[in-house]
């Protein structure tokens, strides 16, 4: 196998820009991805491009990266079944990004109307970071590495992906902290504007690659169990009503930002 | 049989050649995947041993006949409960035992496998209605197979 095979894509993009364009038209957007470290030749494993054009994708990558037509390489995917909607904790995963998505496309507004210097004004950028920090992340982000991820090989690149990005998250938002207490208005609006961005395409390459590839691997067994998993910590890890207190805090901040409700970046 | 007046596609007559392959299979024989008895839904009950929390197939009767590979497809790891949504009697009591699966049984899970035959959707909303009705909530997934066995689509609800 030529070794572009097994360059990470962000090596492979920087080299090779075509590849990056040709991956786009089969709905495959890892030449954006902030990290950018999974190797070409995972990019089957991960998506699930239909059976039929296969071969024709991977002969126009070969050609892209300048080493004429490639083979898919063997084994890389199993062949997909019949069309499969995400199972339900899947669902229940992509059903809390829709909450945070409307978080994210509030942050416009938060910084257009961003005020340090009163009380009312630092608890609604603090009310967001308690958002992320109890949603976003121990709600949310805890569900993804404490059970699903533990389901997987956890040093697999696209999984790494997704834990540094969490981990960058709660970088931004200590930072957005700290600028409210010191009244910092350049650190709050730069590291929420830069949270606001890392969280839209990670969310997108969860929605998109990550869940669905998940799912497909699975099986009903652990789909089963998983379900319960995640009805139990919402359950007993939480107090009742949590999400719900979330949901109305963004209703609240639309409300007063006159924004649709509901609205999504 | 002639097609009934209704134009009903369940009872619609069709003769097909055996998919490609068929002739060819392998000489042995599979070994059975059914791990419990009875199977069918009016005699199994949900306080049943197979039943506590078990990934359970609830099967349209036909499906078994069409799939080529059932027992490895479909019914491996799983318990079993078969009905028929278009003939059986006494089908408020299939409501009620399906909702005994989720609440009494816990199972993992419930997959229920239909024919592709409009009149076979009756049994994928039993299950539904019992998963609605039920105070505890498992993963239901539908599988409708074609009347040439293959796996036409698989939705989780």
């Amino acid at each position: 196998m030529p070794d572009i095979m097994n360059q990470a894509m962000s090596a492979v993009v920087k080299q090779r820009p075509e590849v990056g364009r040709v991956l786009r038209e089969y709905g495959i957007a890892c030449a954006g991805c902030s990290v950018g470290s999974c190797a070409l030749k995972d990019i089957l494993l991960y998506h699930d491009v239909p059976e039929e054009r296969k071969a024709e994708m991977w002969a126009r990558i070969g050609e892209a990266a300048g080493q004429g037509p490639l083979a898919p390489p063997e084994g890389a995917a199993p062949p997909s079944r019949a069309p499969r909607g995400a199972s339900p904790p899947v669902k229940k995963l992509v059903a809390e990004h829709t909450l945070i998505k409307r978080l994210l496309a509030l942050i416009p507004h938060i910084l257009a109307d961003l005020d340090l210097d009163t009380e009312p004004g630092r608890a609604r950028v603090l009310g967001a970071v308690d958002f992320i920090r109890n949603y976003a992340d121990k709600f949310h982000h805890a569900k993804e590495e404490d059970i699903l991820f533990k389901y997987f090989d956890e040093t697999q690149d696209i999984i790494q992906v997704m834990c540094e990005d969490h981990t960058a998250a709660r970088a931004h938002v200590k930072a957005v902290e700290q600028g409210v207490h010191e009244r910092d208005y350049a650190a709050v609006a730069q590291r929420l504007e830069a949270y606001r961005e890392l969280l839209s395409g990670h969310i997108a390459k969860e929605d998109d690659v990550l869940y669905p590839w998940m799912d497909r691997q699975l099986g009903d067994r652990r789909i089963g169990e998983l379900h319960s998993r995640f009805q139990r910590v919402d359950a007993g890890e939480f107090p009742a009503g949590h999400a719900q207190k979330y949901e109305q805090f963004i209703e609240r901040l639309e409300h007063e930002f006159g924004c649709g409700k509901g609205e999504t970046l | 049989m002639s097609n009934l007046p209704c134009g009903c596609p369940g009872s619609r007559a069709q003769q097909f050649e055996p998919a490609a392959g068929a002739a060819d299979e392998a000489p042995g024989a599979r070994a059975s995947q059914l791990r419990q008895w009875p199977v069918q839904l009016h005699l199994v009950s949900p306080a049943a041993p197979y039943f506590k929390g078990a990934d359970v197939l609830l099967s349209a009767d036909c499906v078994a006949y069409a799939a080529g590979d059932f027992h490895k497809d479909f019914l491996q790891g799983k318990s079993l409960a078969i009905a028929c949504p278009k003939l059986d009697q006494g089908q408020d009591i299939y409501v009620e035992k399906i909702k005994g699966l989720f609440e009494d049984a816990e199972i993992n899970t419930l997959t229920v496998a239909i024919m592709e035959v409009p009149c076979c959707m009756g049994l994928l909303n039993m299950a539904r209605a019992a998963l609605d009705a039920s105070k505890r909530k498992a993963p239901l997934k539908a599988v409708t197979v074609s009347v040439r066995g293959g796996v036409l689509a698989e939705e989780w609800f």
